[in-house]
């Protein structure tokens, strides 16, 4: 066990070189080795969606991705997402709606909507998709109502400026 | 009230939810220290035990281990809000499953981690409490045998076996009163302990400099609590304490009193090197705190046309290992025995008692949402003897402005008759009531109610306002925000008592170097409290900031005004102003030094009135202000499972002045859900005092898809005369009315009653049973 | 811990082979969690995200669908399936939250063999045949055979469950999946997976499978029998004979007793819930 991998992961477009010691998860590699805090843990076995990321584009428990087996796969983090269009609406919608509280939340579900609204090509996604898409990110603080309330307003702002949405 | 400061009554964005919503808001675990160190926690596993003795020597021989500590090699300094029953670690004794006995210090959490497993420990059983009727059984044995020993504050009253206090609230004559009561209702309720799960778990790093000053960061709802038991844990002047709270990913109370900060200040001394320690889910849910369960019985009697005559209710609440904010949270209860509502002849009394289970400790509602559950409930069950319709009944009774609460003291302003009525015409109640209950696929609707009370007004505070050179101003408060907004509504009170845009109001973190004295975020009290001290810091700014102009201008001071947009005018000359810059400038560089206002407050509202009322143990002189709600819940029950699905609510609530509407909006919604989860799904379990279901796996809150869109909040906006711009606090009341309006819609939709929350859909389905066997 | 990326199944085997207790690494989403709280500790992980060809969804020629054990769980929940096959689509929407259903693969799901997980008894009532490659060769057994026990299946050391085959649907004929849990994305409480075929206003097939009820997925010959032969008029089935194998099938079912319902509990939802499942597969049937 104390032999240590040496693997290269892809985050927010930049390789990095990570030695780890242990079966760390995507999410302690993250948060402790190369100190991206957006992503929270809240439970550490895959509950509370708090450390939301996408990998290949997909939502995804950092908790449930070992290190070990990302090698090669496009992880973006909420950091990554900082000149996201479809980011750039919800934040701006969740600010608006009042969709935040705490915060500790904020970023996993930021990013699982991020999936939700770039992929809706042609379907749009109904207030109940939006719920059950929620449905994987606990929020103790707001009840959803504003929350589901900002992906609906964020989707209404991509749908009237549409924009490019190719992310760098 | 003269017109308002447009930043008041706005739904201003939030300061902080930029940040968050893009993950740059650093939390307690987000920050990291050179050379910081992690520690992990071993914890009992038995609910009652002696500790014979701890073998950490294989352990500390790990790599990367630095220290293993144990509470023998810690001062035995206890503290405890109101019995100092606590210490940082196990100290001879284990009290519950979950208590920490040991802490691994090490470079980092993941081998701090391992080397728990190598920690021995032998322990001797002893025969634990498990439930309150073991506890006050007359052969108990005690929790803690030297509970006469500890330091206490103020009379707890404790008499039986295992009991933290007893209290008593009583008016009238009980007794002689159940004669002129046509109609008398008894029933004994049942609430469960529901853990916080607030999303960041508990988490602290401590360091201390070259010169011996120690820094705290972590999670709580109180800087100061944390300040002032820092300084007896550590034996540390407070000169030599800075606690600062980073961002807090939520509280609802479960981070009010001192969670791990005199531990981890204990490991950066032992070590002379910065630790860090955030709780797994797991050690958080064991470890941490939890709603008190209780036992409420109550007998409720009125006349045959509804009037209500009498009340007799007695609490004990179940208050765990150790005394924590107990004797408070059976304060509160009490105090809302009676509830909103005139009852002439009402007898309150309670205890919490001691169980080698997990302390319970304040929860969103503080004691409140256990009472309410039962009196609401039983209310309706008196309703329905009556034959009249619930909403009806209590908007009879309905207690009004200037009428006195039980124990004396006057209310000086109650829209509790508005927020049923609000609530009755949003929710269209009468039409809801009446309309067939069977819906589709086995499943009927019903409709339920409940009335809500509340305070807000309780202990000390202060604030602090600076000016700039330029004019703006620095607020500095401790209070915490933990998510409620509350850093933008204070920031708003001060700027719309200075009359100033809001992006001219500083305001410092919740850091004890910057800001003075809060008692805490908790108990709904820091719109009203912190936002009143703000109030009274920026009268002193105003007042220096006017004779100041007064010299400027050669005049009387009562001949000048503040004017919008940060100056000073004479009255009735609109073009004779000058701006708070000049004056700034002035103070700074010419003459009486910068202006600095401050202000200071303890609750001041009237005190019990011994005539009144006796009152035996009652943990505050004065608390009071007291706010009001009206809960409507329509559900859908599922007679094949018994589940219970909410379809609609309606919550109104009388926050006197809504600062910011939306983040009330928030308030609402948010507390709903949590009251939701109390009434359908949270209960934490045990089983011979170990816990069953520590996990967000196996014990679920609601998520998104279980609750409806159609959470209603209503806004009741009637001044409080001493509230800031006539504000008053909404943190709590939304989660009290939710389980006993779900009770009351389940009994209106099915025809059964549960007295027992939360009401999981095998309780549910078993009542049904039985109603279909009759 | 090494984790070993073979891109070929028999480097994977030979590998797994190597030591009794390497494991597989499929999507991860119920191994990592029992990593994280300790519950295991396997010196090495085998991960199956690169052999080539395990993720496929494809329906054949003739109607059979075919569904590679690596394929993701949310792939599966947006397949377009038709009749008895939507039982193991519905079964897959139902399952956890997006996220894990993203990674959750339909092998590791089947593998886990977790009794109040929805896959498995989706797939006893869709009457796949599971495919097993080890060290042995490769065997084929039915669903049914698959689950042995709580957490157990029928695979031995060192092999792989490839995918799973499911016949062409019957012409007239649904699958239903009614989960019935606490909250959403919790396991169930008590999950009902149903195949229905009709033929001319008679039931001329049908599967019930209950999840939650026993250690493995239950299934009743007897329940099953009492459904063939009755009237299927209007997208319903005669009720008599839905209660006859609800009774049957809460007699004989051993429920979990866990925090998500008692055994008592469970075994009272049995009828009622059967009901329910029976009657919305009829009713995707129609007349
Ligand atoms: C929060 C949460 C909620 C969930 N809710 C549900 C739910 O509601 N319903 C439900 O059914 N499930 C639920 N799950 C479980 C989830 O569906 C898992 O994804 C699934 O059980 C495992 O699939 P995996 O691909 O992630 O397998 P892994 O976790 O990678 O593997 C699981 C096990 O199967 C073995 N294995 C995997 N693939 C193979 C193979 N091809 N051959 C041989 N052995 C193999 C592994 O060695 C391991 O022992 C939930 C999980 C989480 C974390
Ligand atoms: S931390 Fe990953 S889901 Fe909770
Ligand atoms: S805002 Fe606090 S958990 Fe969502």
């Amino acid at each position: 066990m104390s032999e240590k991998t040496a693997i290269v992961l892809t985050v927010n477009g930049q390789d990095h070189a990570v030695l780890l010691d242990r079966p760390s998860t995507l999410l302690d590699v993250l948060r402790h080795q190369l100190h991206l805090t957006g992503t929270k843990q809240g439970c550490n076995y895959g509950v509370c969606g708090a450390c939301t990321v996408l990998i290949d584009g997909k939502s995804a428990r950092a908790c449930l991705a070992l290190a070990g087996d990302c090698g090669g796969r496009d992880v973006v983090t909420v950091e990554g997402l900082a000149d996201d269009p479809v980011a750039i609406a919800l934040y701006e919608a969740l600010v608006a709606a009042g969709g935040v509280q705490c915060g500790f939340c904020t970023p996993g579900i930021s990013v699982a909507l991020t999936e939700l609204l770039r992929e809706r090509d042609g379907d749009r996604p109904t207030r109940d998709d939006i719920r059950h898409w929620l449905g994987g990110n606990i929020c103790r603080c707001t009840g959803y109502v504003k929350i589901v309330e900002a992906a609906e307003w964020a989707l209404e702002m991509l749908e009237t400026h549409p924009i490019a949405e190719e992310s760098a | 009230m003269t017109e308002l400061p447009p930043v008041i009554g706005n739904s201003v964005r939030r300061r902080d939810s930029a940040d968050k919503a893009s993950g740059s808001a650093l939390y307690t675990d987000d920050l990291w220290r050179p050379g910081m160190l992690h520690a992990a926690l071993l914890t009992s596993p038995h609910p009652s035990a002696r500790i014979i003795s701890i073998d950490g020597s294989v352990a500390a021989a790990l790599p990367g281990v630095k220290a293993i500590v144990t509470g023998a090699d810690l001062p035995t300094r206890r503290w405890g809000a109101f019995v100092q029953d606590e210490t940082p670690l196990a100290v001879d004794v284990v009290r519950y499953v979950g208590e920490p006995v040991a802490a691994v210090v090490a470079t980092d959490a993941a081998a701090a981690r391992a080397a728990l497993a190598l920690i021995d420990v032998e322990y001797e059983e002893l025969t634990p409490i498990l439930s309150i009727e073991d506890a006050i059984s007359p052969e108990a044995v005690l929790v803690h045998p030297g509970f006469a020993q500890y330091g206490k504050r103020g009379e707890l009253g404790a008499e039986g076996p295992n009991e933290v206090t007893q209290q008593e609230l009583t008016e009238g004559d009980v007794e002689g009163a159940w004669a002129d009561c046509d109609e008398i209702v008894e029933g004994v309720y049942e609430v469960p302990s529901q853990s916080h799960v607030y999303l960041e778990t508990v988490s602290a790093i401590a360091e201390f400099d070259k010169s011996g000053k120690l820094t705290v960061w972590s999670a709580n709802q109180s800087v100061s609590k944390v300040l002032s038991t820092l300084t007896k844990a550590l034996d540390l002047p407070m000169s030599k304490i800075r606690v600062i709270t980073p961002a807090v990913g939520g509280g609802f109370g479960g981070k009010s009193g001192v969670t791990v900060q005199p531990l981890v200040a204990h490991l950066a001394r032992i070590t002379g090197k910065p630790v860090k320690l955030t709780l797994t889910r797991e050690d958080d849910f064991m470890m941490m705190r939890r709603r008190h369960p209780a036992i409420v019985k109550v007998k409720t009697g009125a006349k045959a046309d509804g009037t209500l005559v009498a009340r007799d209710l007695e609490v004990i609440y179940d208050g765990g290992a150790y005394a924590e904010d107990s004797p408070a949270v059976l304060g509160f209860g009490l105090l809302m025995g009676r509830g909103p509502y005139r009852i002439p002849h009402c007898r309150l009394r309670g205890s919490v008692v001691y169980t080698n289970k997990l302390r319970a400790g304040g929860f969103r509602g503080f004691g409140n949402p256990q009472v309410t559950f039962a009196t609401e409930s039983q209310l309706d069950e008196l309703a329905e003897r009556l034959g009249l319709d619930p909403l009806e009944l209590r908007l009879k009774n309905a207690l009004d402005q200037d009428e006195l609460w039980i124990g004396g003291q006057r209310i000086t302003s109650c829209a509790f008759k508005a927020c049923l009525e609000k609530a009755r015409d949003a929710s269209d109640w009468n039409t809801r009531r009446q309309a067939g209950r069977e819906a589709r696929d086995g499943k009927v609707r019903g409709v339920g109610i409940a009335g809500v009370a509340h305070i807000c007004g309780l202990m000390g505070t202060a604030a602090t306002i600076r000016m700039a050179e330029d004019g703006t101003v620095t607020l500095a408060t401790s209070a915490v925000d933990l998510g409620q907004g509350a850093d933008t509504a204070l920031s708003q009170i001060c700027a719309g008592a200075l009359q100033i845009g809001l992006e001219r109001v500083n305001l410092t973190g919740a850091d004890s170097d910057a800001a003075p004295y809060n008692w805490s975020t908790g108990g709904s009290r820091v719109t009203y409290m912190v936002g009143r001290a703000i109030v009274k810091a920026a009268d002193e700014v105003r007042q220096k900031l006017i004779e100041h102009a007064a010299e400027l201008f050669e005049c009387a001071a009562e001949d000048l005004e503040l004017r919008p947009g940060g100056n000073v005018g004479l009255v009735g000359v609109p073009e004779k102003i000058v701006s708070f810059q000049d004056i700034s400038l002035r103070a700074h560089y010419t003459s009486g030094g910068p202006i600095l206002g401050s202000g200071a407050l303890v609750y001041d509202g009237e005190p019990f009135d011994p005539k009144e009322a006796t009152i035996r143990n009652y943990p505050f002189e004065r608390i009071g202000t007291y706010t009001f709600g009206a809960q409507i819940v329509e559900i859908e029950v599922d007679t094949v499972t018994g589940q219970i699905e909410i379809i609609n609510a309606w919550s109104a609530h009388d926050v006197g002045k809504a600062i910011n509407p939306l983040a009330v909006e928030g308030q609402i919604q948010g507390g709903f859900a949590q009251g939701a989860g109390y009434a359908l799904v949270e209960e934490l379990l045990w089983d011979e005092g170990q816990p069953i279901n520590p996990t967000m796996m196996d014990y679920k809150v609601p998520g998104a898809p279980d609750l409806p869109m159609e959470i209603h909040p209503i806004i009741v906006e009637n001044p409080e005369p001493s509230g800031p711009f006539g504000a008053k606090g909404v943190g709590e009341p939304p989660l009290i009315g939710v389980a006993p309006a779900i009770a009351n819609a389940l009994a209106h939709a099915a025809g059964v009653r549960l007295r027992r929350i939360p009401m999981i859909p095998e309780r549910v389905l078993d009542a049904l049973d039985q109603r279909r066997q009759e | 811990m090494q984790i070993h990326q073979p891109a070929d199944l028999n480097d994977a085997i030979r590998l797994l082979a190597s030591n009794d207790e390497v494991r597989c690494l499929a999507g991860g989403q119920s191994l990592v969690p029992m990593l994280n709280l300790g519950l295991v500790d396997p010196p090495a992980l085998v991960s199956l995200r690169h052999v080539a060809g395990l993720d496929r969804i494809e329906r054949g020629e003739d109607g059979s669908l075919s569904i590679g054990a690596m394929a993701s769980q949310a792939a599966l929940a947006a397949f377009q399936a038709t009749g008895q096959h939507q039982v193991l689509v519905q079964a897959a929407r139902q399952m956890a939250h997006p996220a894990i259903r993203n990674f959750g693969t339909v092998g590791g799901s089947l593998c886990h063999a977790d009794p109040a997980a929805d896959l498995p008894p989706a797939a006893v009532a869709a009457g796949a045949t599971f495919s097993i490659s080890g060290p042995g060769g490769a065997r084929e057994v039915a669903a049914e055979d698959f689950f042995v026990d709580y957490l157990t299946t029928a695979l031995s050391d060192a092999e792989i469950l490839t995918g799973i085959a499911v016949p062409a649907p019957a012409s007239n004929s649904a699958g239903h999946y009614y989960k019935y849990a606490r909250v959403d994305g919790d396991y169930a409480t008590v999950s009902v997976a149903v195949s229905l075929s009709a033929d001319a206003g008679v039931c001329s097939g049908a599967r019930i499978v209950l999840g939650s009820c026993a250690q493995v997925p239950l299934r009743l010959d007897e329940a099953d029998a009492a459904l063939v032969g009755s009237a299927v008029v209007d997208g319903s089935v005669d009720t008599d004979a839905v209660a006859r194998a609800g009774t049957m099938l809460q007699q004989a079912a051993e429920p979990l007793d866990d925090v998500r319902g008692t055994a008592a509990y469970r075994r009272r939802l049995i009828p009622g819930l059967v009901a329910r499942a029976v009657a919305r597969a009829a009713a995707e049937i129609g007349t």
